[in-house]
């Protein structure tokens, strides 16, 4: 480790370190970081697929007097429509379409981040989707409703709220069923 | 490069190379990452890119590449040309060979999740299943995949995905 003196040297005049020890200690290191580092990780989605029980439906809840609103998402290969519920019979929901780009899916966000600030209740989208529309894309919808882009504040939840096992707790839209999952 | 010390010694100068690993390793150390599964990587899965940051946790799988669906790695569904389930294979909207295996699956995971119990350990996560499609497979192959497996009440999916922001 410390530099050793050649023979026959004057004293001060060359001090060398030997630094073979040190590529060889760099080589192990390096040889080791580039087998175990993963370099492209894996992320996951979490969806639900709607469950059907033979069970008996339970009692209506008090505060089902004022359901929050519930949102469904028709994809089609190049578009996408927002449709936003009242959850009142007979009542039209509020249909809105965004092309399947970019811009699009910001303004996607932009509409459903302002239906979840108003009422915190709404934490569950419906994704109906065409047989021909690519995983890709669907994907790219899932992300516009889970990853809230940069320029949107995150939405202030009570402490007791809790998220569904395998969904980050930045999620704008925690639960997301994919509604066209059904026989 | 060599030095030649008026045919004293000869040594290799080392510093340029030490230089190199010194760069090279902080910058493995600055993405380095143990985290997450790692999906095997073939010609034909080529995960969607995504901005979710969850990394992937272990599950039950399912891959669909452009020419087959395998179910945990026991059952193998060849698709069709047109990138579609044959038709010998469905039923009811499902594929009958990728639900008999859920239905195993399923019995499997509630002896696991008995024993769990058992031995005092926390919930495992048993409805869960892990799909590794490629980007390019269309929904109604996935749909068939997903209607399967709800079918053997696997009802919760984790998509994996090709994360583009590395934590």
């Amino acid at each position: 480790m410390a530099g050793r003196r050649k023979k026959g040297h004057k004293a001060g005049e060359a001090f060398e370190i030997n630094v073979t020890p040190m590529v060889d200690m760099f080589s192990v290191l390096i040889s080791f970081l580039l087998v175990t580092a993963v370099f492209s990780a894996t992320g996951q989605a979490r969806v639900d697929v709607p469950f059907l029980s033979s069970k008996a439906p339970e009692e209506p809840k008090k505060e089902d007097k004022d359901p929050p609103k519930s949102l469904t998402l028709v994809v089609e290969e190049n578009l996408v429509e927002l449709q936003i519920s009242d959850g009142k019979p007979g009542v039209e929901p509020e249909k809105f379409e965004y092309q399947l780009v970019e811009a699009g899916l910001d303004e996607l966000q932009g509409r459903i981040y302002d239906v979840r600030k108003e009422d915190l209740r709404v934490d569950l989208v419906t994704v109906m989707s065409d047989d021909e529309v690519e995983y890709e894309k669907l994907v790219l919808i899932i992300d516009a409703l889970r990853v809230l882009r940069p320029h949107r504040d995150p939405i202030e939840l009570p402490d007791d709220y809790k998220f569904p096992r395998g969904v980050s707790e930045e999620a704008l839209i925690p639960k997301i069923v994919m509604g066209s999952v059904i026989l | 490069m060599a030095s030649v010390d008026d045919g004293e010694g000869f040594s290799l100068n080392l510093y340029p190379i030490l230089d190199v690993f010194s760069i090279l390793i902080v910058f493995l150390l600055m993405n380095f990452s143990t985290q997450g599964q790692s999906v095997e990587s073939t010609a034909n899965l080529e995960l969607p890119k995504s901005e979710i940051r969850l990394s992937l946790d272990s599950a039950a799988s399912v891959s669909i590449t452009k020419e087959e669906i395998v179910v945990q790695g026991n059952l193998t569904i060849p698709l069709d040309a047109n990138g579609d389930v044959p038709a010998r294979f469905v039923d009811q909207g499902a594929i009958r060979p990728a639900f008999e295996e859920f239905e195993k699956l399923a019995e499997s995971q509630k002896t696991l999740k008995n024993r769990d119990q058992k031995l005092g350990l926390t919930d495992s996560d048993i409805r869960s299943l892990t799909l590794e499609s490629d980007k390019s497979i269309a929904f109604r192959v996935i749909r068939r995949v997903m209607l399967s497996a709800q079918q053997a009440e696997f009802t919760s999916w984790k998509l994996a995905v090709d994360k583009i922001n590395l934590d």
